[in-house]
């Protein structure tokens, strides 16, 4: 049967692939392991892992200087390791790059601890100003690939990181 | 033993045409102090980050005329973000180079003791698979970097310094305007 996030990671892929990065950068996560998967085969975009979200980010802010398009991929907690690199290097510098994210925390984690960075984070990401939209299953499925297009062409038009942040394992409001 | 202000008289004369990011602190008022040039990128803050940049701007350069893209960094940045070296190791830019100024101490705020000084930073990137040269006077310093442009990366070179530093005017320019000049620089 399939699955709410199999077919969430579908529609990511799809979103990513109408972008048309130039370099996907990921650091692993079971939940969207097909979308880490498929990019890694993939010969349309260059790909790799980073060992840690804030160099990711450095990484990426220099693939953008550099006239590139880069797309990021990580779990929300990296955003945590991140968080100074984002604000005072790629929005102080106006550096566009699109960060997606995917929810820890809620229904469904069995981490007795990562609750307290996942739930506070969208309150935390506010206070600092980084835009950040969120999906989850009360937008349509099929609407996720378009945001995901219309948020990396945000990035670029606005001229700094945009992240998006989606929960793929459904259900009630997390 | 040479001062930052010495290697960075050297690095000067060798860049005019290289893109360089410098890392926050007197570092990035030293460099520009020296000069300022479109080519020069330099950090206000998010200490530690300078070779991450450079890794992408490397990478984003490859089929470009530019020789390297160099990244200018402490040692206690480096220790700060040890994840560029595993990066640098793992990607392997050709145009990567990065020069750690090693004074085993956080000059810039008052010259509190750093972990450098007990460690050997070009030890832990030579165990991350990099090329490392290192060196100690400014003669040393000018062979390294002559070198160093000319051969493909990812090459580091870390060079001790004294402890001496310069008092510069603090770089306040707002960040888009240097990104603004260090991106159209990279798009000729």
């Amino acid at each position: 049967m399939t699955t709410f996030r199999d077919l969430a990671c579908e529609e990511i892929i799809k979103g990513i692939e109408e972008v048309e990065p130039d370099y996907f950068l990921s650091i692993p996560c079971s939940t969207v392991g097909p979308v880490i998967e498929h990019f890694e085969k993939s010969d349309k975009v260059t790909s790799f892992p980073v060992s840690r979200e804030e160099d990711g980010v450095g990484i990426a802010a220099g693939l953008s200087l550099g006239g590139k398009l880069p797309i990021m991929l990580i779990q929300d907690t990296g955003i945590g390791n991140s968080i100074l690199a984002i604000t005072t290097f790629a929005q102080a510098y106006h550096v566009p790059m699109l960060i997606l994210v995917t929810r820890r925390g809620g229904f469904g984690e069995i981490n007795s601890a990562v609750n307290l960075f996942s739930e506070p984070l969208p309150r935390i990401l506010d206070d600092a100003g980084v835009k950040t939209f969120k999906l989850d299953y009360r937008l349509p499925l099929k609407e996720w690939s378009v945001a995901i297009k219309q948020a990396a062409q945000y990035a670029k038009d606005t001229h700094r990181p945009i992240i998006v942040m989606f929960n793929i394992k459904g259900g009630a409001e997390q | 033993m040479m001062s930052r202000l010495d290697a960075l008289k050297v690095l000067f004369k060798y860049t005019e045409n290289i893109p360089v990011i410098s890392s926050c602190g007197n570092t990035s008022r030293e460099w520009a102090s020296l000069g300022r040039r479109d080519n020069h990128l330099y950090m206000v803050d998010t200490m530690g980050l300078t070779p991450s940049v450079a890794i992408g701007v490397s990478l984003a350069l490859e089929n470009k005329e530019f020789k390297k893209c160099i990244a200018i960094e402490g040692d206690g940045g480096v220790l700060m973000n040890p994840n560029a070296f595993a990066s640098a190791g793992y990607l392997r830019p050709k145009k990567w180079l990065l020069i750690v100024f090693d004074n085993e101490c956080f000059a810039s705020t008052g010259g509190q003791c750093s972990l450098a000084s007990r460690l050997d930073i070009g030890k832990v990137a030579q165990g991350y698979n990099l090329e490392v040269i290192q060196v100690e006077t400014a003669d040393a310093f000018e062979h390294a970097v002559q070198t160093s442009i000319e051969k493909d990366g990812p090459i580091v070179i870390h060079a001790k310094i004294n402890q001496e530093n310069q008092k510069n005017p603090f770089i306040n320019d707002d960040p888009a305007v240097l990104a603004y000049k260090f991106s159209c620089f990279l798009s000729q």
